[in-house]
C-alpha cells in the first residue's frame, strides 16, 4: 500500500489517502521514471471505483529521488481533462519533483548537523582533556569544564582574554609571536603533533600539558582549537621512575660484586661494571649474549657447563650456587662465591635471573692458610703429646716385645729338646704379638704424621676406638680405667680423623690427669659417642677428677693457660680450633657427681650423601 | 730347678704370662699363672713352697701392694720383679722392701733362670733351715727346766765349777745334765751347742 504524504483537489487540500499502487500509472513512474498520460487514461489503466485516479482523463507523475538516486516517493497530476501541451505538464511537474528531492535532501542534512554539533558539545562538555578555542588573534573563545579545572578559571573569567594568560611568564611573549608569524606566514610548528608545554594555574603554580592542537578555518577565518592533558602526575611518576632507574644504575655499576641481569632464556640484559671489567677491559658487549657463551668462562668448558646448567635450573625457580672460577686482569684465576636466582612477578612468573658473584680467592687463600698454620700447631700438639706419653707407649711396646723374647726362647729350646710339635704354636705366637707391637707403633706414627689435612667420611666410633688405645698405654701407668661406650647406629662424620683422634685423645688425657691429681681410689673414665638432635654426633668424656674451678672456667679454652704444672697449655685450644674447623661446637660442665664432663659435636653425614661419595 | 716348687708368675699381661710359662715349661719347672694380685692372694697357701715372679705395675693393686700384703701375711716366698721402661723408682722400692732382685722386660733367659734358680734355692733353704729350727725346738722342748738352765750356761761358756756354785749343785750333777743335753740336743761339741743357743736368740726358739 501507498500512501500520500499530500495532495491538492479540486482546489482545496485532499485527505491523506492509502492505495495500493500496482496497476496504476503511479507503479509505472516508480518503475520507469516520468510518465505523462495525455488522454484517455482509462483506456491505457483499468482502474476501478477506489483505484486512485478513476474516472480522469489525463496524468502526469515524476519519482522524487534521494542524493544516491534511490526513489523515495512520486509527485503526480491526475487531470480530468486532456492536457494541451503534455511537454509543459511534464517539465513542471519533473521541476516540482527536484525541488522537492533538493529540500528533503536539505533538511535531513539540516537534523544530522544537529545532532552532530549536540554530540560535540557533550563530548567537549564531558571530556576529560581541557579543550579551549582560540580566535585567529590567539583570543578565548571557548573553554569547557576540564579546561576550568585544569587551570582553576570560570570560563567567564577567560573567553575574550588572550591564551597567554595560561601560561607561564618566560613563554607569553613567545607564544603571542607564534600565533602572530603562523596567521600571517602559515608556516610553524603550532599545529599538528602533540607536544609537552609548561601552563599556569590562576593561582600562579606552573605545571606540564600535553597540548594537540588543531586549526579550523570558519568563514575565511582561522580559529585554532587546543586539546591538553595535565601530565604533571604522568611527569612525576615519570621523573621518580628515572630517578629510581639513575639509582638502580647507580647501585649496580658501583657495585663491588660482580652482577648481572639475565633474561630467563639466559641472554644477558644488564652487567654492572666489575663484572665487565673483572678480567680486564674487554672492548667487546656482553649484552645480548648467552651468560655461559661469554669469554669469562671459556678457560673451561666445565665452568661453561655449570654455568648453563645452573642458569636452567635457576629459570626453573631454583637459586643456585657455587664456586666458580673467572680469570683475573693479571691472568690469575680467581674463585668467585657464585649465585644465580629467578626474580618472580607477582603471578609467580619467572620475570629475569639475577647473578651475583663475590670474589672470594682472598678469603679462600686466608682460609687454606689458616687451615694449613692450624695442622701444624695440631701436629706440633701431638708431637708434643706422644712426647709426654713416651713412657706409656715404650711400655705399650714393650709388653709385646718382652712375650716375642720369651717365646722365642722358649722356642729355641724346645728345638733343642726335639719337641716340634710345640713349634706351630710357639710360632702363632711370635706372630701375634709382633703384630700387637706394630699395631701400637702404627696409631703413634699415624698420630706423628704430617700429611696433608685430609677429610674421609668415616665412623666416629672407630676414631674415638683408636684414641681409646692411644690413651690406655697411659691410663696403665696410673691405674685409671677408661670405659668406652659406643653410640648405636651412628650416621658417619666427615673428618681428619687424626685432628678429631687428637681432640679425644686430649680430653682423655686431661681427664686422666684430673684424677691423678685427686686421692680419689676409683679412677675411671667414660667416654660416649650418642647421635644427638639436629645431625650432630657428640663425643663426651667424664671423669672423677678435680673439677673445674670456677674462676678458670673462662680462661680454658684460651692458648698458653694451663693449671697443671707439665705441658705447654694448648690442648683444648688446638681442640677448639679443629673442632671449630670441622663446623662443631666443644664445651664442658661440671658433673653433679664429681668431676667434669667436657664435650665436642661434629655434624654428622647424611647417610645418602655418604653413598653419593 | 726343682719340682716341689712352684713359681707363681702374676702379670696382668697374657702375652708375657704365657711366654714366662712356657719357657718355665720347657725347663721342667711347674708354675701358676695369675692375671693379678688378687687372684694370687684368693688362691694363696703358704704352705706351697716356690718363688714369686711378679710384674710391678698392674691395674689395681701394683707389685708393690702384693709386696707389702704377703709380709703383713708373714709370707718368705722370694719375690722376683719384671719391670717395664721407667718403672727404675718402684723398683727400688721393692728392693728397699726386701725383694730378691728385679729384671727389666723385655728379659735373656739366662738372666731370669738364673735368678728363678737362685730363689727357689733361697726358698729351698729358708725351708730346710725352718724344719732345723722345728726339730730343734722340739728337742729343746725335751728338757727338763734344770737341763735347761744347766743348757743355758754351759753355751754362755762358763765353767761347771761355777754353774755348780750358781745353781747350788755338785759339779758332778752338772756334768750329768750337761751330758743329758748334749744327747738330747744330739749334739757332741761344745761349739755345735753355742751355735743352737745363737740359732734360739736370732729366732726367738724357746
Amino acid at each position: 500500500m501507498s500512501r500520500t504524504v499530500a495532495s491538492w483537489e479540486d482546489g482545496e487540500p485532499g485527505p491523506v489517502r492509502e492505495y495500493a499502487l500496482s496497476g496504476t500509472p503511479c507503479a509505472a513512474v516508480m518503475s520507469h521514471g516520468v510518465q505523462v498520460v495525455d488522454c484517455e487514461l482509462a483506456r491505457r489503466y483499468t482502474l476501478d471505483r477506489k483505484s486512485i485516479g478513476y474516472g480522469c482523463e489525463s496524468f502526469v507523475g515524476s519519482p522524487i529521488v534521494d542524493r544516491e538516486g534511490g526513489k523515495i516517493g512520486q509527485i503526480c497530476v491526475f487531470g480530468a481533462q486532456p492536457l494541451h501541451d503534455p511537454e509543459m505538464a511534464s517539465a513542471l511537474v519533473s521541476l516540482a519533483a527536484v525541488r522537492v528531492s533538493a529540500e528533503l535532501e536539505h533538511r535531513k542534512q539540516e537534523a544530522a548537523l544537529l545532532r552532530s554539533e549536540a554530540y560535540s558539545k557533550a563530548i567537549v562538555a564531558t571530556a576529560a582533556e581541557g579543550i579551549i578555542t582560540l580566535d585567529a588573534r590567539g583570543r578565548i573563545e571557548t573553554v569547557n569544564r576540564a579546561a576550568e579545572k585544569m587551570f582553576g578559571y570560570e570560563a567567564s573569567e577567560l573567553i575574550g582574554e588572550d591564551i597567554n594568560v595560561l601560561m607561564p611568564g618566560p613563554y607569553r611573549s613567545k607564544h603571542t609571536g607564534y600565533i602572530r608569524d603562523y596567521v600571517a606566514t602559515g608556516t610553524g610548528t603550532i599545529c599538528g603533533a602533540g607536544r609537552e608545554v609548561p601552563a599556569q594555574r590562576k593561582d600562579g603554580t606552573e605545571f606540564p600539558v600535553y597540548l594537540a592542537a588543531s586549526e579550523v578555518i570558519l568563514d575565511g577565518e582561522r580559529c585554532f582549537a587546543g586539546i591538553m592533558r595535565d601530565i604533571s602526575d604522568q611527569k612525576m611518576a615519570e621523573e621518580s621512575r628515572k630517578a629510581v632507574e639513575r639509582r638502580f644504575r647507580a647501585v649496580f655499576e658501583q657495585r663491588h660484586q660482580l652482577s648481572g641481569i639475565l633474561s630467563v632464556e639466559g641472554r644477558v640484559l644488564e652487567a654492572n661494571r666489575k663484572s665487565r671489567e673483572f678480567g680486564g677491559a674487554q672492548g667487546e658487549s656482553v649484552t645480548g649474549r648467552f651468560y655461559w657463551e661469554l669469554p669469562w668462562w671459556s678457560h673451561s668448558p666445565e665452568m661453561q657447563r655449570r654455568m648453563q646448567e645452573a642458569i636452567q635450573s635457576a629459570a626453573a625457580g631454583e637459586t643456585v650456587r657455587f664456586e666458580a672460577t673467572r680469570p683475573r686482569a693479571d691472568g690469575q684465576l680467581a674463585t668467585l662465591d657464585f649465585s644465580v636466582r629467578p626474580i618472580m612477578e607477582e603471578d609467580g612468573e619467572i620475570e629475569f635471573l639475577v647473578t651475583e658473584s663475590h670474589d672470594i680467592t682472598e678469603r679462600r687463600q686466608a682460609e687454606e692458610e689458616a687451615r694449613q698454620h692450624r695442622a701444624r700447631v695440631a701436629h706440633v700438639a701431638r708431637l708434643s703429646t706422644l712426647g709426654e706419653m713416651a713412657a706409656g707407649i715404650a711400655h705399650e711396646i714393650n709388653q709385646p716385645l718382652t712375650a716375642i723374647s720369651l717365646f722365642a726362647q722358649a722356642g729355641r729350646r724346645l728345638v733343642d729338646s726335639g719337641k716340634f710339635e710345640r713349634m706351630d704354636e710357639v710360632c702363632h705366637k711370635l706372630n701375634e704379638h709382633a703384630l700387637r707391637a706394630s699395631e701400637v707403633v702404627e696409631r703413634m706414627q699415624t698420630m706423628a704424621r704430617q700429611g696433608e689435612s685430609v677429610k674421609n667420611v668415616v665412623d666416629c666410633n672407630e676414631l674415638i676406638e683408636t684414641a681409646v688405645k692411644l690413651a690406655e698405654s697411659e691410663a696403665r701407668i696410673y691405674d685409671i680405667q677408661i670405659d668406652f661406650e659406643r653410640g648405636a647406629d651412628l650416621a658417619p662424620v666427615s673428618v681428619d680423623g687424626v685432628q678429631i683422634q687428637q681432640v679425644a685423645l686430649n680430653l682423655l688425657r686431661n681427664g686422666m690427669e684430673a684424677m691423678i691429681a685427686t686421692d680419689n681410689e676409683e679412677r675411671s673414665i667414660a667416654i660416649r659417642t650418642r647421635g644427638s638432635d639436629n645431625g650432630q654426633i657428640e663425643v663426651s668424656v667424664s671423669d672423677r677428677g678435680c673439677g673445674v674451678p670456677q674462676d678458670y672456667a673462662d680462661k680454658l679454652f684460651t692458648p698458653f693457660s694451663t693449671t697443671k704444672t707439665s705441658g705447654m697449655g694448648m690442648g683444648l685450644s688446638i681442640s677448639q680450633a679443629i673442632v671449630r674447623a670441622h663446623g662443631g661446637s666443644i664445651g664442658f660442665r661440671n658433673n653433679d657427681s664429681g668431676g667434669t664432663t667436657f664435650w665436642f659435636t661434629l655434624p654428622a653425614v647424611e647417610r645418602d650423601k655418604h653413598h653419593e661419595q | 730347678m726343682s719340682n716341689d716348687q712352684t713359681v707363681f708368675i702374676v702379670d696382668d699381661d697374657e702375652g708375657v704370662r704365657d711366654g714366662l710359662s712356657l719357657l718355665l715349661e720347657t725347663v721342667g719347672q711347674p708354675c701358676e699363672l695369675y692375671e693379678c694380685g688378687g687372684d694370687f692372694l684368693d688362691a694363696y697357701d703358704d704352705s706351697k713352697r716356690g718363688c714369686l715372679v711378679l710384674d710391678i705395675r698392674m691395674p689395681r693393686m701394683t707389685g708393690l701392694d702384693l709386696q707389702k700384703k704377703l709380709q703383713e701375711m708373714g709370707s718368705t716366698l722370694p719375690i722376683i720383679f719384671i719391670t717395664g721402661h721407667g718403672d727404675i723408682p718402684m723398683a727400688v722400692e721393692a728392693m728397699r722392701r726386701g725383694a730378691l732382685d728385679f729384671i727389666r722386660k723385655p728379659f735373656r733367659e739366662h738372666d731370669l733362670l738364673e735368678r728363678i734358680n737362685e730363689a727357689l734355692g733361697i726358698d729351698a733353704d729358708a725351708y730346710r733351715k725352718a724344719c732345723d729350727r722345728e726339730e730343734l725346738a722340739e728337742k729343746l722342748s725335751s728338757l727338763s727346766d734344770r737341763e735347761l738352765e744347766v743348757f743355758d750356761r754351759v753355751a754362755d761358756g762358763r765353767m761347771n765349777k761355777v754353774i755348780a756354785a750358781d745353781l747350788g749343785i755338785s759339779e758332778r750333777t752338772v756334768e750329768v745334765h750337761r751330758g743329758q743335753v748334749m744327747k738330747k740336743l744330739g749334739v757332741r761339741t761344745l761349739a755345735q751347742l753355742v751355735r743352737i743357743k745363737i740359732d734360739m736368740e736370732q729366732h726367738a726358739i724357746s
